[in-house]
């Protein structure tokens, strides 16, 4: 335990702070973060956001770069963002990967049980597209992507999509549809 | 009302108990003929019922004489007084209770019983009851108690299932080793006179040795155990009570072993002159041991009967620890009286629930047609207003506030803890040991009800009866509801019914207002406050949720459940719910899991099917009960050998004996 | 009239600045794994954003499960409002006996245990059968040590507990009570669903105790539960802060300046309590369930030792 203690102490904090980034940081990163902030604040009255992530079928590959969202780096818990463990809890849904058959009905009942006002998010190629998978067998609706089951409002693509553009296009679903 | 009045009430109920039982024996297997000795057993029980809470209220006011009032039909063998009145009142809300409940619930059964057979026994079983609380004599007492006990009997067989006959065989069995000990005892003390009244006895009492009367109370003790289900002589209590219709199940556990509480009662206080600190001890520490060990059975048990009569060990176990501790406390020269009081409290809840709770159960089975709690489930749907009244009653056997029996459990704890430092070291210590160890019963009960609350009425029917249960009759619902009703107001009023059962022994002549609060040096309870600061926070949050929140139209989804289509066999079984339960207790439950795997052929590797088996013993019947039956056994074996057909060999056992009578005789 | 405001400003202060400990909790873990972590209010705005939502409820639940959001908060209120947190004397005193906590917090499990079990989901179920065994195996080390603190203390009500080691500190007269208070400190962190005993930041249904059962509440209803766990949490807490450090502690006669001063100890106090949580969350790990039995009987038996050592000594 002391070993742990002396170890928080000695690391130090290498979350860039927002205002001044004294240790190396990705500036781009801080200002799309406390755009995103801002505008959760404007929210209907709420200030956060939770998100149920859903995979559908991914290569896991999405769901690495959502972890790392919430590392030390990235640390997008202070922007007032939370990942919750039931649809129920969640205000926004993000699918990832090429909707697969055998996701489809539970990628179904997770949007439908999202409480109003709700957003979905579809991040990665394959849940845009169906990405190399579009038209496959094993795919739902035939093409994999998402919207082909359940409404989405905003996709983001790249394979997979980093953080930066993760909480970009957090922010654009969110302003597109500001209630 | 007058002392006649009042006993011709009590006369009145127990004759017209007799005459629905001879009407039931002439009159058929009809359901109408049913109906009518029901309404007939209700209505004489609602009249002994006021009969005797008149009794209880001018015994304990000293209206009536304070001693005891006798029948004027007859004197020599039926006295009332306070202590009767008190159980008598218990005995005829009861049978109301059960009688009421068989109007509606004996109907679907007329293949299973035979009605004439069945209420002539229940009447001969109410009579006894009432009888036993009433004797004043040796005979009178043992003859009903007999009376009880034998009706209970043909209870029990009522069905004639070789599952009932087995029960009611071990049941005969350990209640006449009960009754003999009854009567063993009671010859001791009334030095083979049948006939000496419960004052003779005392008298008597005060002359015998030490030894007698160590020896006579012990046998008290087993006799009225054995039939209270103290361990380890509770073995037939898990057979016997879920064997008989349910009706009848409700007054043997939530009555008949009140009538041993009584017995025990009547001859710890008022027959013994006093009681050595290590019988009191005993008698506190089996109770405790009852408590516990009924508690844990009923919590990892999945038959709801057996369940339930698993809760009356726990609760008869948790009285026989208040007597035993206010025993004790005599001894100490502490205040023993809230201790005998609180016993009266918790048998008067105990009554309630329980004869609730098991007919609750009657109504459930008859329409799931299983008493397997796996096989249950979803009903809350289907019988909303019923199963509020269920809930209550859970409420009532967790002992949670704001319901009676939390508040008996509460003085008795209070009443333990504020005496710690008053007591040397090493009692306080063990004060606090039997403090925790109640509390443990406690939270084990919570788990146990909160178990078969869940399993029976939340989520999906694990089985078909129980997706396709119909509406219950009224007669079913309304006895349920007006157990709930009672149990809440022996909450709420909680103050005012410990302060009116505490008359019985103390000489306070004034009856309590309904607000009264429960006091102790330094400590005021007040139950009806607190009800009503629960219902006023209820209702501040209701305004909340009304005003403070969204209101908008709720959405009705699937259960979430990461996407499979949900089917019941997902769901946590009353087996799978108490699994943490049988793990950390295994070593006291005996229980066992392994897993069993069946191959092609026993040195093929190829596996067709594994399954987890699981088992659970008593402890009692392993180390206690087999090794006796096994020694029995071997004796017999041995014994069995002298048998060999030779008849040669016979001659000489003759001659042999010969001689030995020769020898001793010279 | 006095005591009844002091206890109005007691009660609405412990709910007020509940969830500002499970923001503290939250802030303070983040900072323990480097992180800046999200604002301490923010489970403030995260119960308002769920009062303001729309509500799902699944078409497998019954009446049961519409009730339980409104018993389970009325029961952690009923606790704030018994429970002495800010100082004594208030106008419950009499009413906050030391056998009434442990039956009201079962209660709130109990109906909790309901709402998971009435989804017909298999995570519910197993959240509740785990909670009913947790709260059922927490409730000897309960009654021990609130039994233990009032033989010490001289006094039957948890009111008079407080009282009476705002006057003299436990440390003056019976310095050996920390035994009791690390077993109150147990039963807290399992009553509370903390590390060791469940783990509250969990997304993974096989380690959840108190999430698993509350996965089907959506909307005001789920607001409801957060708040009231958030108040369980918060007045046991306070309860075990105002007993180990009674400072600051307020008798309900004070005047102006002492209920400042008092209010603003008790903020330092939860700040403290959830520094201590978030400290026990960063350097252990959750316990397996099934040895959960371990934990209770240690909470047991310090409190059995403390109770001992403190009557002895």
């Amino acid at each position: 335990m002391w070993k742990l203690l002396s170890k928080i102490i000695t690391t130090g904090n290498p979350t860039e702070s927002a205002k001044t980034s004294s240790t190396p940081s990705d500036p781009a990163f801080e200002a799309v973060g406390n755009r995103l902030k801002e505008v959760i604040h404007s929210l209907y009255g709420g200030r956060s956001l939770r998100i149920r992530h859903v995979d559908a079928g991914s290569s896991n590959a999405e769901e690495f770069e959502l972890t790392a969202t919430g590392n030390a780096f990235y640390d997008i818990e202070r922007f007032g963002i939370g990942f919750v463990a039931s649809p129920r809890h969640a205000d926004i849904i993000t699918v990832s990967g090429p909707v697969t058959r055998n996701m489809e009905h539970a990628l179904k009942t997770a949007y439908d049980m999202t409480p109003e006002p709700r957003l979905v998010i579809a991040v990665g190629d394959g849940a845009c597209t169906g990405g190399i998978w579009r038209g496959s067998y094993a795919m739902a609706a035939g093409t994999g992507a998402a919207e082909d089951v359940i409404p989405v409002d905003v996709k983001i693509p790249g394979d997979p999509p980093t953080p930066m553009q993760f909480i970009e296009g957090l922010l654009a679903a969110i302003s597109s549809t500001k209630k | 009302m007058s002392l006649d009045t009042l006993s011709m009430l009590i006369l009145t109920g127990t004759v017209g108990t007799l005459i629905g039982g001879v009407i039931a024996l002439f009159s058929g297997r009809k359901a109408v003929a049913n109906t009518v000795v029901q309404a007939l057993f209700a209505v004489s029980s609602g009249i002994g019922l006021i009969g005797s809470i008149g009794a209880f209220l001018g015994c304990v006011t000293h209206t009536i004489p304070s001693a005891s009032f006798a029948l004027s039909a007859a004197p020599s063998l039926m006295t009332i007084d306070a202590w009767s009145a008190a159980f008598l009142v218990l005995i005829h809300l009861g049978t109301l209770l059960a009688s009421l409940f068989a109007i509606g619930y004996l109907p679907s059964y007329a293949k299973t019983y035979s009605f004439p057979t069945l209420n002539f026994a229940s009447a001969l079983f109410i009579v006894g009851m009432q009888a036993t609380v009433m004797a004043s004599s040796v005979f009178a007492f043992l003859f009903a108690w007999e009376m009880m006990s034998i009706a209970a009997y043909f209870l029990v067989i009522a069905d004639r299932e070789e599952a009932s006959i087995k029960a009611g065989f071990i049941y005969f069995v350990m209640t006449h080793l009960g009754a003999a000990s009854l009567l063993a005892a009671f010859l001791l003390l009334a030095k083979g006179d049948m006939m000496a009244s419960f004052a003779t006895l005392h008298a008597n009492a005060g002359t015998l040795p030490m030894f007698t009367l160590a020896l006579s109370f012990f046998l008290f003790f087993a006799g009225f155990g054995s039939k209270a289900g103290l361990v380890p002589l509770h073995q037939w209590l898990p057979y016997a009570h879920p064997q008989a219709p349910s009706h009848s199940s409700a007054m043997m556990s939530g009555v008949m072993l009140k009538v041993a509480v009584y017995g025990f009662l009547r001859i710890a206080l008022g027959v013994f002159p006093q009681i050595p600190m290590t019988w009191a001890i005993i008698v506190t520490v089996i109770g405790l041991l009852s408590a516990f060990f009924g508690v844990l059975t009923a919590a990892v048990e999945s038959d709801l009967k057996r369940l339930l009569a698993w809760s009356s060990v726990e609760n008869l176990g948790l009285i026989f620890a208040m007597i035993g501790m206010g025993l004790i406390f005599r001894q100490l020269g502490l205040p023993e009286a809230p201790f005998f009081a609180v016993a009266l409290v918790h048998a008067l809840n105990h009554t309630i629930f329980k004869s609730g709770l098991f007919l609750s159960a009657g109504a459930i089975i008859s329409q799931t047609h299983t008493r397997d709690l796996d096989a249950m489930g979803g009903l809350a749907k289907k019988w909303p207003a019923f199963s509020f009244g269920f809930l209550g009653l859970v409420f009532a056997a967790s002992a949670l506030p704001p319901f009676g029996t939390f508040y008996g459990e509460w003085v008795y704890l209070q009443q333990m803890a504020m005496n710690v430092l008053k007591v040397s070291h090493v009692s306080g210590f063990l004060l606090v040991l039997v403090i925790s160890v109640v509390a443990l019963v406690g939270g084990l009960a919570v788990f146990t009800f909160g178990k078969v609350f869940s399993s029976i009425f939340l989520s999906k029917p694990r089985s078909s009866h129980a997706d396709h249960v119909k509406p219950l009759n009224g007669f079913m619902v309304w006895p349920v509801m007006i157990a709930a009703i009672l149990s809440l107001f022996a909450g709420v009023f909680g103050g005012a019914l410990y302060q009116l059962l505490s008359g019985v022994l103390t000489s306070s002549s004034a009856v309590p207002g309904l607000f009264a609060t429960v006091s102790f040096p330094g400590v005021m309870i007040s139950p009806f406050f607190l009800f009503v600061l629960f219902v006023l926070v209820g209702g501040m949050v209701m305004l909340l949720r009304r005003f403070g929140t969204s209101q908008q139209p709720v959405r009705m989804t699937d259960t979430w459940d990461c996407g499979q289509p949900l089917t019941a066999r997902m769901e946590y079984t009353s087996t799978g719910f108490a699994s943490p339960i049988r793990f950390f207790f295994r070593s006291i439950l005996l229980a066992k899991n392994h897993m069993v795997t069946e191959r092609v052929t026993p040195e093929n590797a190829y596996v067709l099917r594994r399954r987890l088996e699981w088992s659970v013993s008593s402890i009692w019947e392993e180390w206690l009960y087999r090794p006796i039956a096994n020694a029995i056994l071997a004796i017999s074996a041995w014994v069995k050998k002298l048998q060999n057909g030779v008849i040669q060999f016979y001659i000489l056992l003759v001659l042999v004996t010969l001689l030995l009578v020769l020898v001793f005789a010279v | 009239m006095n005591f009844l405001i002091f206890s109005l400003i007691q009660t609405v202060l412990v709910i007020a600045l509940a969830p500002l400990m499970i923001g503290m909790i939250r802030m303070a873990k983040a900072r323990f794994q480097n992180r800046r972590g999200a604002s301490v209010f923010q489970p403030y705005w995260a119960l308002l954003t769920l009062c303001r939502k729309e509500m799902t409820i699944t078409t497998q639940s019954s009446w049961v499960f519409r009730v339980v959001p409104f018993v389970v908060l009325t029961t952690s209120t009923v606790l704030a409002i018994l429970m002495p947190t800010l100082g004594f004397g208030g106008f419950f005193a009499q009413a906050s006996s030391v056998f009434l906590i442990g039956a009201i917090l079962a209660i709130g499990s109990l109906f909790l245990v309901f709402g998971g079990m009435d989804v017909a989901s298999a995570f519910g179920g197993m959240g509740s059968s785990r909670e009913m065994t947790l709260a059922a195996l927490v409730e000897p080390s309960t009654v021990l040590t609130l039994v233990t603190l009032a033989l010490a203390a001289g006094s039957w009500n948890l009111d008079g507990i407080f009282a009476s080691f705002a006057h003299t500190p436990w440390y003056a007269s019976h310095p050996l009570l920390i035994l009791t208070f690390l077993a109150l400190g147990c039963v807290i962190l399992s009553e509370g669903a903390r590390y060791p005993v469940d783990n509250p930041a969990t997304h993974l249904e096989l380690t959840m105790v108190h999430e698993a059962m509350i996965l089907e509440y959506s909307g005001p209803y789920l607001a409801m539960l957060e708040m009231a766990s958030a108040i369980k949490l918060t007045v046991l807490a306070l309860f075990l802060m105002g007993l180990v450090f009674p400072w600051g502690v307020v008798a309900s006669g004070a005047g102006i300046g002492a209920m400042v001063i008092g209010i603003l100890a008790m903020i330092v106090k939860l700040f403290v309590a959830a520094f201590a949580v978030a400290f026990i969350e960063s350097t252990l790990v959750k316990m397996r369930f099934y040895r959960m039995q371990e934990y209770m009987t240690t909470a047991y038996f310090l409190g059995l030792t403390g109770l001992v050592l403190s009557l002895l000594f």
